[in-house]
């Protein structure tokens, strides 16, 4: 699957909402509801989809959905 | 006194010296439990008790977690008090992070998560740090607990004789050579299938065990 198709996935489902709802500006916390908990399972779902193993630096840029999705088409 | 700056280095290994000093006095008084404690020292696993009681755990640390010989890793504050915590820990072959899990700290969370599940650890952890509220415990250790599938294993301190800080979470520190009773009980474990609702039940039954133990330990030394 597409990297970026793949993380939308998972954004979808750690946040509750579909796919096409999300938006790329939608912070994570504000709009999506992800705390921190909820950041943590997002960003292990987001590993194993992806196959990778996310650096801490590159867990604390991630703000929104489209920083998300831009981390993930980086790896493809 | 809060040590900054330049003088941390010099006041790490000060107080090192001395922490390595007094807790070699300490004397193992007894330990209930034991069984559980085998769990801990199985990787990957967590290790927790309350903070104040995080100078008497350094005996559980040195005597048995390091010379199992798997890594054992800790947590420690972006403060001046965990940069000093951090340099000892360090000093003693234990795997430091900066960071706190309850302020928005993905980053320390995740590498918690790696220490576990890819390093095969055993954590050490606070659940009411690294600022309190004292003995309430924050669902971080939870969390980690039900996405790595690894044990909470729970324990209690107690001395004979000592002081408290005047700290937030007034922290014991034993007199030289006081006898340290340790209660350590049965882990605590989650699946990723998880709800919320169970995950703040275990939350709330982890703070619930962390008293009775460390109550347990105070039983021990009478």
């Amino acid at each position: 699957m597409d990297p970026s198709a793949a993380a939308k996935k998972v954004l979808a489902r750690a946040s509750g909402r579909d796919e096409a709802e999300l938006r790329p500006e939608f912070d994570l916390v504000a709009d999506l509801g992800l705390e921190s908990p909820k950041q943590l399972e997002l960003l292990i779902e987001l590993e194993e989809a992806l196959d990778v193993e996310i650096s801490e630096e590159d867990a604390a840029a991630m703000e929104t959905v489209g920083d998300v999705l831009d981390y993930a088409a980086g790896v493809g | 006194m809060k040590v900054r700056g330049a003088a941390l280095p010099a006041a790490a290994v000060l107080v090192r010296l001395v922490a390595q000093g007094l807790t070699a006095t300490y004397r193992l008084h007894r330990l209930e439990g034991a069984r559980h404690l085998d769990r801990a020292l199985d990787p990957p696993a967590m290790l927790a008790c309350w903070h104040e009681q995080t100078a008497l755990s350094v005996l559980l640390v040195r005597r048995h977690l390091l010379p199992a010989g798997g890594p054992v890793s800790i947590l420690s504050s972006h403060s001046a008090d965990g940069e000093l915590a951090a340099r000892i820990a360090h000093a003693w072959g234990v795997r430091v992070t900066r960071g706190s899990t309850s302020r928005g700290g993905r980053e320390a969370a995740l590498y918690l998560y790696h220490e576990l599940v890819k390093e095969r650890s055993t954590l050490l952890l606070m659940p009411d740090g690294p600022r309190g509220p004292a003995r309430a415990a924050k669902p971080g250790s939870i969390v980690l607990a039900a996405t790595s599938g690894a044990p909470i294993v729970p324990a209690g301190f107690a001395v004979d004789r000592g002081l408290r800080l005047r700290s937030w979470d007034r922290m014991i520190v034993g007199a030289p050579f006081s006898r340290v009773a340790i209660a350590v009980g049965e882990p605590i474990l989650l699946s990723r299938a998880s709800t919320d609702t169970e995950r703040e039940e275990a939350r709330v039954e982890f703070g619930a065990r962390l008293d009775d133990l460390t109550a347990r330990a105070g039983r021990l030394l009478s």
